[in-house]
């Protein structure tokens, strides 16, 4: 039951924000903001008490509902360790996107948050499904209220980039919902039984087109959202047009969502195409962390190299993922987490930023550390992130990552090592140009208000306490780790 | 008996309500009544009347009643014409604040909707040629006198005379095509041309001919490439409601025949079937959604969005047997719906002398109107297949229903139609989420919106669209209760 809350709760702050917008004349204008700060400290504290009470220690908690016998689905959810980490991290996003909500959303709140708690509601469904047609309608169920907040909340180019987003994903969307019926009828024609169940589903056997055939279908679905180099082009315009809370949703879950789902489905349910298609990911993945590194540091505009920098380090992510080791699997995830915090706050940051000098680049700041000095305190923090200094998450991801692509192709590691240097130089050349040296065009900047720099402070605590204490995140997902490589083997 | 007492019941209608025109002088509301009751007792009767099947005291296949050779009132008519029904219902109530608005309100309008209706239910219920040929005519014949509706404007009027002339050698073709078949195997009832067992030489070069003139007739009442050329001058001349009824009831109706073909499921190995509905739908796919790309009038874009769904509709035919009939009745639902809910919108939006056919007269649309916006919004997700729709539970029983298909030929052209399937939904999405789009625009300040938003909204239609809309979003979500009824209505 504390599961379907996962969901639930998201989706009834956003209805109760829509009807606050009906009422307009009866209910205090705040409302529907407040409403949705309280919806996210309950998707918070619900999966620290799970965590903290050991839940998935044991196995995992699910339910498993009939929903549409006609086809053979079922409302199926799974919080196993994997899914916890993924979950949390959802539930700090919110109360991140919240804060920078807070002050930055002027019109149109009730439609906002209404948009906000449905995106919220459908990815804490796409980490909990354990039935594919759950997942795929789940999956689904983000991209429209994303759209709507690009669309109606974005900046300059709002209404290219928000289609060009949709269209992407959609199309990788719908190879995925073929593939999904696929592995139903191929599954369903071999058993007799019908069923979109995973548990069900895992075992399938197929042969090797068809199986190469399908996981091709869920790796463009998936591949699509990660991004991976050739299909990214949606995300540097939609991160940069994106509201700062759309771009914390977008960056920091929307593109774990596609790695969650190579993990979990892709890989698992189609172990021998997996392992043939993997040196050829792997590659992709290298390419990705390169190109992303090296499109970067050729960046004027503020949020798009931070869009850029994170096409890099999900290149990480595909490379972990498909080194099909369990370091590799382990970095991957840590990276995910890492990077959805790093950038989710980094993206606060420069959101508030643009709220405030009405620009995004960097050739017009400059010396922002001394005018608005919470900002640049942060914002140093925050870079440290970035380029992967030790201590924090994201290199411990990177290493790991690392150190299984090492033990199964040292070329392809050899050439992702290119992207930490990338990284470090881009980080420091993004904080050099707008936090320090003399202030160029703007004089007088307003600082980060409380609830902000508190946000942000968190997303850095819990960042730091990965980085000094992995064994603990680790710990929590060892035993999937473990079975999916049982499977794939 | 009690079978047939939909088809009674309108058929009392409309008599009815042209014997009161002439009489009427000018007020309409008696007329309009009249017709309203007679849909709306069709209903209930229909609800009744289909009862057996839900008690399972008659099997799925049986038929309650059996005209002649020509209506076999079974679970698959039964469903036709509730879809019929409901369109019907729905384009009557939202037509009358239309044609009042635009003055031109006389009680003719209504007896020629409920013409057109009860020519859909014949052709939802026939099972031999002379049948189906009297229902598509009635029907035709309706929809010529209401796209011409406005005498007075030139467009409708050139729309209206290219139809009827299209039409009426449509027509002749299926009529010429029926004698042929008729010919050569002696029957004329589809039971037979489904199993092709009387023809004793079933490859023979004449019988081919003669299922390509029916095939092409029929095709070009569902407006499928290249039979599709009329659909968007004529949706964008005529008025909205009508529209509203050439996209969703003669489309229905029009697909039930095809559909009753199928269900034996002896075509799927037949190559030459397979390749005219492969090429057919793959084409309109293709056509339907590339032209509607370009489209800045809302109505036109409708238009080519209907040929495109069209060719979606072709997919679970491919597949046939009685699993390709209930996905075909499904979509067929949800593609009705959405439809009416989206010309519903338009209507709604009219203006004294024209309807609003321009994109940007939806600016800023869900601000003015959050109710009317909403309604537009669900429609267009729907007919773009998004979840919490039903027309996202329809796109995924065609996929299931493309990859279902059993032999060699079959099952390959079905899985490219199936990628083909995927690649056109994402690229109806932009013009579906652009109209979306475009309603949550801010309003602009221009004289045309000044008048716009001293229109009045009738609140029947709004009340109804929004029940409709609801229902899209319900089915959507919890589709068993209707699948399960459809499957088994429909005998699988």
């Amino acid at each position: 039951m504390t599961l379907v809350l996962l969901i639930l709760i998201p989706l009834l702050c956003g209805i109760l924000a829509l009807l606050c917008g009906l009422f307009k004349s009866r209910v205090n204008e705040d409302a529907p903001r407040v409403i949705f700060l309280s919806g996210a400290i309950f998707i918070t504290i619900i999966p620290i008490v799970l965590w903290l009470g050991g839940a998935t220690a044991q196995g995992s908690v699910s339910i498993e509902v009939p929903w549409i016998n006609a086809i053979g689905a079922h409302f199926a959810l799974n919080l196993d360790g994997l899914s916890l980490a993924f979950v949390a991290l959802t539930g700090v996003l919110a109360l991140a996107s919240a804060a920078s909500s807070w002050g930055g959303i002027k019109e149109k709140q009730p439609f906002y948050y209404f948009n906000l708690g449905l995106t919220f509601a459908g990815i804490n469904g796409v980490f909990l499904a354990s039935d594919l047609f759950l997942f795929v309608f789940m999956w689904e169920l983000m991209l429209i209220p994303m759209f709507f907040i690009i669309d109606i909340w974005g900046h300059e180019s709002k209404h290219r980039a928000a289609i060009k987003f949709f269209i992407f994903t959609q199309t990788g969307g719908l190879l995925m919902i073929a593939a999904v019926v696929g592995l139903y009828i191929y599954h369903g024609a071999q058993t007799g039984e019908w069923t979109f169940l995973y548990s069900r589903l895992l075992g399938t056997h197929l042969d090797f087109i068809p199986q190469l055939f399908l996981m091709l279908g869920f790796f463009l679905g998936f591949a699509v959202k990660l991004p991976i180099f050739g299909l990214h082009p949606w995300l540097p315009d939609a991160h940069t047009q994106a509201p700062t809370a759309g771009s914390v949703i977008l960056a920091g879950l929307l593109l774990k969502t596609g790695g969650y789902g190579l993990l979990r489905f892709a890989i698992p349910l189609f172990p021998e195409a997996s392992r043939s298609f993997a040196p050829i990911a792997m590659w992709i993945g290298a390419i990705g962390i390169i190109y992303g590194g090296l499109m970067a540091l050729g960046q004027k505009d503020l949020k798009r190299l931070v869009a850029y920098s994170s096409v890099s380090h999900l290149g990480f992510v595909l490379l972990g993922l498909y080194t099909l080791t369990e370091a590799g699997f382990n970095g991957a995830v840590i990276q995910m987490l890492s990077h959805g915090l790093s950038t989710g706050g980094l993206f606060m940051l420069v959101g508030a930023l643009q709220d405030r000098i009405h620009t995004r680049e960097m050739m017009r700041m400059g010396g922002l550390k001394t005018l608005v000095p919470r900002m640049g305190f942060v914002g140093f923090l925050l870079t440290l992130a970035l380029l992967g200094l030790p201590g924090m998450g994201n290199f411990l991801g990177e290493l790991y990552v690392l150190m299984g692509a090492f033990s199964v192709a040292p070329v392809i590691a050899a050439v992702s090592v290119l992207g930490v240097i990338f990284a470090m130089a881009y980080s420091l050349i993004m904080y050099q140009k707008s936090f320090q040296g003399t202030p160029r065009e703007f004089e007088k900047v307003k600082d980060l208000g409380i609830f902000e720099t508190g946000a942000i402070a968190g997303l850095l605590a819990i960042l730091i306490w990965i980085g000094v204490y992995p064994s603990a995140v680790v710990g929590l997902f060892s035993t999937t780790m473990e079975s999916i490589i049982k499977g794939i083997f | 008996m009690s079978a047939m007492l939909p088809f009674i019941i309108v058929a009392i209608g409309i008599v009815v309500n042209l014997l009161v025109v002439p009489f009427l002088k000018r007020k309409s509301a008696v007329s309009y009544a009249i017709a309203l009751a007679a849909l709306v007792f069709a209903c209930f009767s229909l609800i009744v009347a289909q009862r057996p099947y839900l008690t399972g005291a008659a099997d799925s296949a049986a038929t309650l009643a059996i005209v002649a050779q020509f209506l076999a009132i079974d679970g698959l008519s039964f469903l036709g014409v509730g879809i019929v029904l409901l369109s019907g219902l729905v384009v009557l109530i939202f037509a009358r604040p239309y044609v009042s608005k635009q003055q031109s309100d006389f009680g003719v309008f209504y007896s020629l909707i409920l013409l057109a209706t009860l020519g859909a239910m014949v052709l939802c219920a026939s099972t031999h040629f002379a049948s189906i040929f009297l229902g598509l005519e009635t029907l035709s014949v309706s929809l010529y006198a209401l796209i011409a509706y406005h005498r007075n404007r030139l467009d409708a009027n050139k729309s209206a005379l290219s139809y009827l002339i299209l039409a009426s050698v449509a027509a002749a073709f299926i009529f010429l095509g029926m004698a042929i078949i008729y010919y050569l195997t002696g029957k004329m009832d589809i039971a037979s041309i489904a199993t092709g067992d009387s023809v004793q030489n079933p490859r023979s070069v004449l019988y081919y001919v003669g299922l390509c003139m029916v095939a092409g007739g029929f095709a070009f009442k569902l407006a499928i490439v290249p039979f599709h050329m009329w659909a968007p001058d004529v949706y964008e001349n005529a008025p909205a409601p009508v529209a509203g009824i050439i996209a969703s009831m003669s489309k229905a109706a029009v697909m039930l025949p095809l559909i009753r073909v199928v269900i034996p499921g002896t075509q799927s190995s037949s190559a030459a079937f397979i390749w005219a509905i492969g090429g057919l739908s793959a084409l309109s796919m293709l056509v339907g959604n590339i032209m509607a790309l370009r489209e800045m009038k809302v109505k036109r874009m409708l238009a080519f969005s209907s040929i495109s769904q069209l060719g979606y509709l072709l997919v679970p035919l491919l597949a046939g047997g009685a699993y390709g009939a209930a996905v075909a009745v499904f979509y067929l639902f949800a593609y009705s719906v959405a439809n009416i809910l989206a010309f519903a919108v338009v209507s709604e939006l009219s203006l004294e002398h024209r309807d609003s056919s321009w994109r940007n007269a939806f600016q800023g649309l869900a601000w003015s109107n959050p109710v009317l916006a909403s309604i537009l919004t669900i429609s267009m997700l729907s007919l773009a297949g998004m979840p919490l729709t039903a027309g996202f539970i329809g796109k995924y029983l065609l996929f299931t229903s493309g990859l279902r298909a059993q032999s060699g030929l079959a099952s390959t052209i079905s899985v490219v139609l199936v990628i083909l399937l995927a690649i056109n939904s994402a690229i109806s999405i932009f013009y579906y989420l652009r109209l979306v789009s475009v309603m949550f625009r801010k309003i602009e300040n221009s004289a045309s919106d000044a008048d716009r938003r001293n229109q009045q909204i009738s609140p029947l239609s709004i009340s109804v669209g929004s029940v409709l809309s609801i229902l899209l979003i319900i089915i959507g979500v919890f589709p068993g209760g209707l699948l399960e009824w459809i499957q088994s209505l429909s005998g699988m």
